[in-house]
């Protein structure tokens, strides 16, 4: 992820921009919006404070700015292929915890925000669910009648959430460094299978 | 299906002073976060005097713990009940019904978990204790193969629902969950969660 500081100017300004969204975003989610301070961000990206507030006018608008930034992976490109198989399942289970794994920082900000009653986080954590739900149902849709996908869609988006949710804090900021990410998924898919009862539904 | 919900009954009786001063505390915890609440907020809010709250209770951190109280789930389904797939659906929509009465307590306590304050942190193993003792030994017996990794995913599942409920719905949440369509849902995914042949609607 770290690239030497470019000679051309204008990349440089990008890069500078770019660090700190990055040092912020580190920051805010483990310290906390509140507890953070602009200089703190400045000392980790290693400038001063007046060159962090040439790139951002205010602490507030560098976590605007967060918001905007893409987020890694997701479900969102996945689409149904045939019948709703097991392999698929865990396809999309392994989806959703790479990008658990992938934007841990980013999810814990959002989460301590939305708590504080920030409305853009919590719109962008509707929407990253609206696309992992609605993954979840056009695949169910293959081989299950609406209702049965609905409540199977919301079973396993809460496990997901539940699980993901209870590791990252009982890992604290050591997440996912210190998580066994094998044993993680594999008991992650073995659970979510064991929800979905794919497997039983064939029968019929 | 039963019509009384466990969790429609006012979640605390008669207020004395030291039960005014946790019910408010709670709510500015949940909404300030426990740096951002001060006991002179809690006494202004009370409309008290700092040390008033400090006869009570000697330090902001103290307060704090006393607020991080055991779940009481009180009279539950199988207490009653024969062990059936049915009703330990009953069960776990009972001692979820607890949660979900108290969506303040939730925001109090995720807002410190995220931080990973140690008093937060503990109560997720406390609060653990009454799930092993009133779904996973009962699950064990039902399934017959000892019910630990069924319990905890089912655990796992019911925390996100509350979870996200609380996220997306604040206390708004507890309205929700009384709505009979929620109610259907959630019967309809613990009975999911529970391993074995799924029952036929009736």
């Amino acid at each position: 992820m770290s690239s030497p500081s470019s000679s051309s100017p204008g990349r440089g300004r990008d890069d500078t921009r770019r660090r700190i969204l990055e040092a912020a975003r580190e920051l805010f989610g483990t310290e906390g919006f509140d507890c953070t301070t602009v200089r703190q961000i400045a000392s980790a990206v290693g400038i001063t404070d007046a060159a962090l507030y040439y790139h951002f006018k205010s602490k507030r608008e560098i976590l605007t700015a967060i918001w905007d930034l893409p987020l890694d992976g997701g479900v969102g490109r996945r689409r149904p292929d045939g019948a709703f198989s097991n392999e698929q399942l865990d396809g999309l289970v392994d989806a959703s915890l790479d990008f658990t794994i992938g934007n841990d920082r980013l999810l814990r900000l959002m989460a301590r925000e939305i708590l504080a009653g920030d409305q853009t986080a919590l719109a962008l954590r509707l929407q990253s669910r609206a696309v992992m739900r609605r993954a979840l149902r056009a695949h169910l849709l293959t081989t299950h009648e609406a209702e049965e996908a609905e409540i199977k869609t919301e079973a396993i988006i809460a496990l997901l959430t539940g699980t993901s949710m209870k590791t990252q804090l009982s890992a604290g900021p050591s997440f996912p460094a210190d998580v066994d990410v094998r044993v993680y998924r594999e008991r992650t898919r073995r659970w979510v299978r064991a929800l979905a009862r794919l497997d039983d539904h064939e029968a019929c | 299906m039963p019509r009384a919900l466990p969790w429609t009954s006012a979640p605390t009786g008669e207020g004395s002073t030291r039960r005014r001063i946790l019910d408010t505390a709670r709510v500015l915890f949940a909404e300030h976060g426990y740096p951002g609440t001060s006991v002179r907020l809690i006494a202004r809010t009370l409309g008290m005097s700092d040390p008033a709250v400090y006869y009570h209770f000697p330090t902001k951190q103290a307060l704090y713990r006393s607020l991080l109280i055991e779940p009481e789930y009180g009279e539950l389904p199988l207490d009653r009940l024969p062990l059936t797939r049915e009703n330990l659906v009953e069960q776990v929509v009972h001692l979820f019904g607890w949660w979900a009465a108290r969506p303040e307590f939730g925001r109090m306590l995720l807002r410190e978990q995220l931080t990973g304050q140690e008093a937060s942190m503990a109560f997720m193993e406390t609060s653990y204790e009454p799930w092993r003792r009133e779904v996973e030994r009962p699950l064990g017996v039902l399934l017959g193969i000892g019910g630990v990794d069924a319990s905890e995913m089912l655990y796992d599942m019911m925390c996100g629902v509350f979870w996200d409920g609380i996220l997306s719905h604040g206390d708004r949440f507890t309205e929700m969950t009384l709505e009979d369509a929620f109610q259907r849902r959630l019967r309809a995914m613990v009975q999911l969660a529970i391993p074995g042949p799924l029952e036929e609607e009736a």
